[in-house]
């Protein structure tokens, strides 16, 4: 009898043992959904989305999938473009406004191009990607190219003939150099480099790449692996708005030289533009890349804002800083003639908060009459501005 | 449960880790300058020398106005002395307040419209007859305030004349009325400003960063010793800031009024000193840049600092003794003299502005050079 019964009890803890259920889950420990309790592995896990430290993206093969080099093209020109106008600020040199549209149009020009980018020749030009094109828009920076061009055309070396009501370059005190500005203080350099910062780069990106024409398109299938192209169309458009924001792969660290990503970090204390825009920009292509729609739009709606936050929080700085400057002509119109740009640059935003009339309302309380403004004024157009903008509790801090 | 006795133990660990990690938290590590109360500096600095310098500023500025609506209305000898009198004490009440260049008084440039020279004689002139004249312009800058009030109480040189020219021409006296005008006007401004909300907000932000209360302060200090008190009132007077180290005896501050230049001079030291020393305008707080310096320590080399500078704070006074009026010709007959008072005083800039800001963790903002 005692044999049959622990037989029967042997018999009932193997068939409780083997009766337990296995339990299935997610048993990678580096998964979102890792289960701890799970026995056996059933195909669930589920990997959150993290951003790159920098922007390097390989498909599964290994070959990068990351491209801008039109934009890598165009920045470059446009710093080519600067290097040139700011010759005029010597007086008594003078620069050819037919190079300077050339330059803008890549119309025959011989590049520098030290990057060996192939820019002379190249399809690529500024001028064709200012506000998509729009005649209006090009006609005025060809009008201030020009400008330019006959001011620095009326210099005479070594006089300093800039002043209340006279075009000329207007002597920074104490030093042998300063800029070259109109009769109301107004300096092209500014004018045209901010605003092509704004008209070309902020506006391609805000309101080109990242709109639904460029982003609701192909993401399955590489477009020409053939030709070394091994990006999908909605990531190579991606690549392009990061490209008119930086061309370095590892920004900040690289790529706070020039342009937005420049200004990015000047605002990063304390907007934090340049950590927020960056990290947007790789967070919103590894999610094109995973196939997460939704984690790409919130990305985009994170760089629309932080550009806007960072181009308007540069000309609130400068504003500041033309009220210090308020008795060095030539320091003072610089300042205002950054802000003015940078003001402008905002309307360029998809669906701007500063619009063209909210600019307009800023530039009347300013004046456009740099060598009439006062503190007051200034003040007013420092805090009309912020206020746009929400960005009242950061004055102090720009 | 197969799993309970693993799960439970890993459950005390985590609440374990969670309870000492939250115990440490308190403790905030190595920050140097946690010992001072930065708070309680600027109160002193806001309660005790700030809001009473305005203050103070302000009524003096309205006392000048009272004076000169009654020496544009019968200019006489007596009225010209009163207004000199009390056109002097003010200027000297300015060198109290010109440090404090931020906030309420940076966004009206307050020091620019105040105290911009040298004058421009001519241009003062032709607003003397400008119906359409407006203040506050940046052309207008070295045409206003002080320096202007200067030449025309003091350009005939006794009272007589100068009552004579202003009964010349009814335009003379009004526009003295206008240039005391817009100054009460912006100093009246400036100073109900920290009275109504400034106050408040700049004692409450204690750290360090740029708009902080010791992040302004401090720069504006900088700023303002270097180009205001050691370029403007002795750097160019003096030649040392020219390229040909000519003395420009014309750019003294307060040339017309014949002797004030070398008392503006030491008044306007004194606030610098004072605001390091923790020595307040009113009342009896006594805490200062000094006390923050020593309470680092060996931290950044404070107390050392602080021992340096009070050193080249001793130096400097005694260059500036050295110093005698009036200021516009002993720039010229003992140049070497005024030579060692600005090498002296650049020493204090060297501490201050380099040393100091970094001892105590302040970016210095105003050499701030975008490079566009």
């Amino acid at each position: 009898m005692n044999l049959r019964f622990y037989s029967f009890l042997l018999f009932c803890s193997f068939a409780l043992i083997s009766c337990n259920p296995d339990v299935s889950g997610c048993t990678d420990e580096s998964a979102s959904n890792y289960d701890p309790a799970a026995d056996s592995e059933d195909g669930t896990c589920e990997y959150a989305i993290v951003a790159p430290s920098e922007y390097v993206f390989l498909d599964d093969a290994g070959n990068s999938t990351v491209s801008y080099s039109g934009q890598h093209q165009r920045l470059n020109m446009l710093s080519e473009m600067v290097t040139y106008m700011k010759s005029a600020n010597t007086p008594g040199t003078a620069i050819e406004g037919a190079v300077l549209l050339d330059m803008y149009a890549n119309n025959g020009y011989t590049w520098l191009d030290t990057d060996t980018l192939g820019m002379t020749g190249s399809s690529k030009q500024l001028k064709n990607k200012t506000a998509g094109g729009d005649p209006v828009i090009t006609a005025q920076f060809e009008t201030w190219m020009m400008e330019l061009a006959a001011a620095s055309e009326g210099t005479v070396l070594g006089a300093f003939d800039g002043g209340p009501g006279a075009v000329g370059v207007v002597e920074t005190t104490g030093t042998e150099s300063g800029y070259l500005q109109s009769a109301s203080g107004q300096e092209w350099v500014q004018l045209i480099e901010k605003g092509l910062m704004g008209a070309c780069f902020h506006y391609n990106i805000s309101s080109v790449y990242l709109g639904p024409d460029k982003m609701e398109v192909d993401n399955s299938n590489p477009v020409d692996p053939a030709a070394g192209k091994h990006y999908t169309t909605m990531e190579h458009h991606w690549d392009e708005a990061y490209g008119y924001f930086t061309t370095a792969v590892n920004y900040p660290v690289d790529g706070t030289d020039r342009f937005l990503s420049k200004y990015a970090w000047k605002r990063e204390s304390p907007l934090e533009s340049a950590s927020k825009i960056s990290e947007a920009f790789r967070l919103g292509r590894a999610a094109i890349s995973a196939g997460d729609m939704g984690l790409r739009d919130a990305q985009i709606e994170v760089i629309r804002h932080e550009l806007q936050l960072m181009l308007g929080g540069t000309a609130i700085h400068y504003l500041k800083a033309a009220i210090t400057d308020i008795g060095e002509d030539s320091r003072r119109n610089h300042e205002l003639s950054e802000a003015l740009a940078f003001m402008q640059a905002l309307v360029y935003a998809d669906n701007p908060t500063v619009n063209q009339q909210g600019v307009d309302d800023v530039m009347n309380a300013l004046g456009s009459d740099f060598y009439n403004v006062t503190a007051a004024s200034m003040a007013e157009a420092r805090d009309l501005l912020a206020q746009k903008l929400g960005l009242t509790e950061f004055v102090g801090q720009l | 449960m197969r799993n309970s006795l693993p799960l439970f133990l890993i459950i005390c660990l985590a609440s374990a880790a969670v309870f000492t990690l939250n115990g440490c938290a308190g403790l905030e590590g190595g920050d140097p300058e946690s010992a001072f109360d930065r708070g309680a500096l600027l109160q002193q600095w806001a309660d005790q020398t700030i809001v009473p310098g305005y203050s103070n500023w302000a009524e003096h500025t309205k006392t000048l106005a009272d004076v000169t609506v009654l020496l544009a209305a019968e200019p006489t000898a007596d009225r010209v002395e009163d207004a000199r009198e009390a056109f002097k004490s003010t200027y000297v009440t300015w060198q109290s307040v010109a440090t404090f260049d931020f906030g309420p008084a940076a966004d009206r440039a307050h020091l620019s419209t105040t105290n911009t020279f040298p004058v421009d004689t001519v241009g003062l002139m032709e607003d003397v007859v400008d119906v359409e004249w407006t203040p506050g312009t940046p052309s207008s800058l070295n045409r206003i305030g002080l320096p202007a009030l200067d030449h025309l109480l003091f350009a005939k040189e006794d009272a007589e004349g100068c009552a004579q020219w202003l009964n010349e021409d009814v335009r003379r006296g009004q526009h003295l009325l206008r240039l005391v005008g817009f100054l009460a006007e912006e100093s009246m401004a400036v100073s109900s400003a920290w009275g109504s909300g400034y106050r408040d907000d700049f004692v409450a932000s204690t750290g360090t960063e740029l708009g902080s209360g010791l992040g302004a302060t401090l720069n504006a200090f900088n700023r303002t010793f270097e180009s205001n008190l050691r370029r403007q009132k002795l750097g160019l007077p003096s030649g040392v800031s020219t390229f040909s180290q000519t003395p420009l005896p014309g750019h003294v501050e307060a040339p017309f009024a014949g002797d004030l230049s070398l008392q503006l001079m030491k008044e306007a030291f004194l606030s610098y000193r004072n605001l390091y020393l923790g020595v307040p305008i009113q009342g009896d707080g006594a805490i200062g840049l000094d006390d923050y310096l020593r309470s680092l320590g060996d931290v950044n080399r404070g107390a050392q600092l602080d021992s340096d500078i009070r050193a080249q704070l001793v130096a400097a006074e005694e260059a500036l003794e050295a110093l005698e009026s009036p200021l516009s010709e002993f720039v010229i007959s003992q140049q070497d003299l005024t030579f060692d008072a600005y090498a002296e005083l650049q020493g204090l800039v060297v501490l201050w502005k380099v040393d100091m800001m970094s001892a105590l963790g302040v970016l210095v903002t105003y050499q701030d050079n975008d490079g566009d």
